[in-house]
């Protein structure tokens, strides 16, 4: 099992799951800890959307440190595996410079994203 | 944007940082990029993609010739061509024409009859230059009202000279390989839209595209196409005139092919009427428009000229055995342009060594064409084992003759009719469909029915005034002696292959016979 995920839509649901699961474990044990750090100046009708956006804010969160986390894997642990994808896509990009052809933009996971914003001074968006 | 969809160029870091490692030698990179990709489309379909490259490599100009052009010509001495047509002269597409030969197939009955199209578009340009100065010297107009000197600036009569030389160039410049021998192919395989003369066709096609940028740097990108062009009836003043030595009943073009072809192929007739004729050019003005007009007396040249034609093709451009070869010929074209989906335009843009090199690669494979092949490279054994007129009472030759002229009928009769009787021919010989290849029919020519020679205008004094009349009208006997030449070329010809035995001969001449009728 690799140590990284490959696919942002993996480390979606994984954060979903994990922070929805705490939430509703905290709202589910603390349902009025919230009430306290709700702003005097916010309208009563806002406050079920408050808490929503409570509610998702620890998965949001949790996806966001693992996003970066991932990132700091995919350069620790698959630097081989990068290093092949930005040689290949470098080698596209002289293709394409000498055919004068453009390439499409494609995503296969996260590790050629990150190798394509590792290149990113060397091309632009047509 | 389409996000899903989105592309990707280098960025100028990339440009600079590949130009650097690879020391300027990207534009080569480019070069060899192109190379490869034309090499896997040669790879793909060899015959289409030559044919392409070959037509392609006429159509772009230099242009580093600017200096004028003097040639040596075995016809008319010498041949100048002035400095501001030498960069029309030296475009790729009129030096192809150097390249075709005048005669197509003549050379197997004469061997020195080798001569290009070129030397004949010099030799146009000489008599057109021969033709106006003439005019220009005597200095009168005639008309109606009697005659009167030509009213022209110097600088107006040059720049008449340089167009009428520059159409004389370019009057011959779409013409297929091997001159008229695939006319009646390439002009009528579209039956949507076809041309009697497709040679005409191209040219004009050519002067509005390829040659357009050459003949605006003359001042004239309208002009010479309306002077080329098949309607001349909105043409006025000189530029009538000029149309008119270029493409009419007794033009400057069938005096030169005249004569050079008579000269080349040894066969030596007709020189003297055309100087006599040039001699009497003469400007007719009628109604805003200036005709081409021959002075009364000329009817020994006009008949010289005009008989000198018919045994011209009667003794070589309608020999029977050129005929055949340009048979052979237009059966391969056909095959290659239906096996490999080739485009008339890239066929028509080709050379005489250019298409037969193309014919050699695509009969590989095919043991028919081979035997076709073989045939127009081996002196082209076929000898004509029936004929009939045109004016036969035979069904089948009444209904060719039926659809021959009407509208989108041209392929049937030109194309599809000779190979179906071809077919049916070496069928009912007992050949089969496998050894077609050793049977041949020759349709006539298209324009064989019309005389239009004889509407070449005669200058006639007339009540104080000229009028200028119809050949036809001032000399009428002389259609009577050309119509005499002209029944020898109205025939349908069938050859059988010299290598066929004695009895499939004999067949394939009852087969003929039944086709056709006895002649």
């Amino acid at each position: 099992m690799a140590a990284y995920y490959r696919k942002t839509v993996t480390v979606f649901w994984q954060s979903f799951t994990l922070g929805t699961a705490f939430s509703g474990c905290w709202f589910l044990f603390y349902p009025n800890s919230l009430d306290r750090l709700i702003p005097g100046w916010l309208a009563i009708r806002f406050v079920p959307l408050f808490k929503v956006v409570a509610f998702f804010a620890p998965a949001l969160i949790l996806f966001l440190g693992l996003y970066l986390f991932n990132w700091f894997l995919i350069r620790m642990l698959a630097a081989e595996e990068l290093g092949k994808r930005q040689e290949k896509i470098m080698g596209r990009l002289v293709d394409s410079l000498v055919s004068n052809e453009p390439l499409p933009y494609e995503l296969d996971g996260l590790i050629d994203k990150h190798a394509w914003k590792s290149l990113k001074l060397f091309w632009r968006f047509k | 944007m389409n996000w899903k969809r989105r592309q990707v160029l280098p960025s100028d870091l990339m440009r600079a940082f590949v130009a650097r490692i690879t020391s300027g030698k990207l534009e080569h990179f480019k070069e060899l990029g192109n190379e490869v990709e034309a090499l896997r489309r040669l790879q793909k379909d060899p015959i289409a993609e030559l044919s392409r490259r070959f037509a392609n490599s006429w159509k772009e100009s230099n242009r580093y010739d600017s200096s004028p052009v003097r040639a040596a010509d075995p016809v008319w001495g010498q041949v100048s061509i002035d400095q501001e047509l030498s960069s029309l002269f030296s475009h790729p597409l009129l030096q192809r024409l150097n390249f075709i030969r005048q005669l197509s197939f003549a050379y197997l009955v004469f061997p020195s009859a080798t001569h290009s199209r070129l030397s004949h578009t010099l030799g146009v340009c000489r008599l057109v230059d021969t033709a106006l100065s003439t005019v220009f010297r005597k200095n009168i107009v005639y008309s109606s009202g009697g005659r009167r000197p030509i009213d022209l600036k110097t600088s107006d009569v040059r720049n008449l000279l340089l167009t009428a030389k520059a159409a004389a160039m370019v009057h011959d410049v779409g013409h297929a390989p091997f001159g008229h021998a695939l006319d009646r192919f390439v002009g009528f395989l579209d039956a949507s839209h076809p041309h009697a003369y497709p040679d005409k066709h191209y040219s004009i096609l050519y002067l509005r595209t390829h040659l357009k940028e050459c003949i605006a740097a003359m001042g004239a990108p309208d002009r010479i196409p309306a002077i080329l062009g098949p309607d001349t009836t909105e043409l006025t003043g000189w530029d009538c005139f000029i149309a008119a030595l270029i493409d009419s009943p007794l033009d400057l073009d069938r005096m030169d092919f005249l004569s050079r072809d008579a000269h080349m192929s040894g066969l030596a007739m007709g020189f003297n009427c055309v100087e006599a004729l040039l001699e009497r050019i003469c400007p007719f003005e009628e109604d805003g428009r200036i005709y081409l007009a021959f002075e009364h007396p000329c009817d020994a040249y006009v008949e010289d000229l005009l008989s000198s034609r018919e045994k011209m093709y009667v003794n070589c451009y309608e020999e029977p055995r050129k005929l055949a070869a340009e048979r052979v010929f237009t059966r391969l074209v056909e095959s290659m342009v239906g096996r490999h989906g080739l485009s008339v335009p890239d066929i028509i843009l080709t050379t005489d060594d250019q298409i037969l090199s193309l014919l050699a690669q695509a009969a590989i494979g095919s043991r028919q064409e081979c035997e076709l092949l073989a045939a127009l490279l081996h002196n082209v054994p076929y000898v004509v084992v029936h004929e009939v007129g045109i004016d036969s009472d035979d069904p089948r030759v009444k209904s060719w003759n039926g659809i021959r002229d009407k509208p989108g009928m041209g392929k049937r009769a030109y194309v599809d009719e000779p190979s179906s009787w071809e077919r049916s021919i070496a069928d009912a010989a007992g050949l089969g469909a496998e050894e077609s290849w050793q049977v041949l029919v020759v349709v006539p020519e298209h324009n064989v029915r019309k005389y239009a020679e004889v509407e070449a205008l005669i200058l006639v004094q007339e009540n104080g005034g000229y009028v200028a009349s119809p050949v036809s009208r001032v000399y009428p006997e002389i259609e009577t002696i050309v119509n005499g030449f002209r029944s020898q070329r109205r025939k349908f010809r069938v050859f059988a292959h010299v290598g066929l035995t004695k009895d499939k001969m004999k067949a394939v001449k009852a087969a003929a016979e039944d086709l056709f009728g006895s002649a």
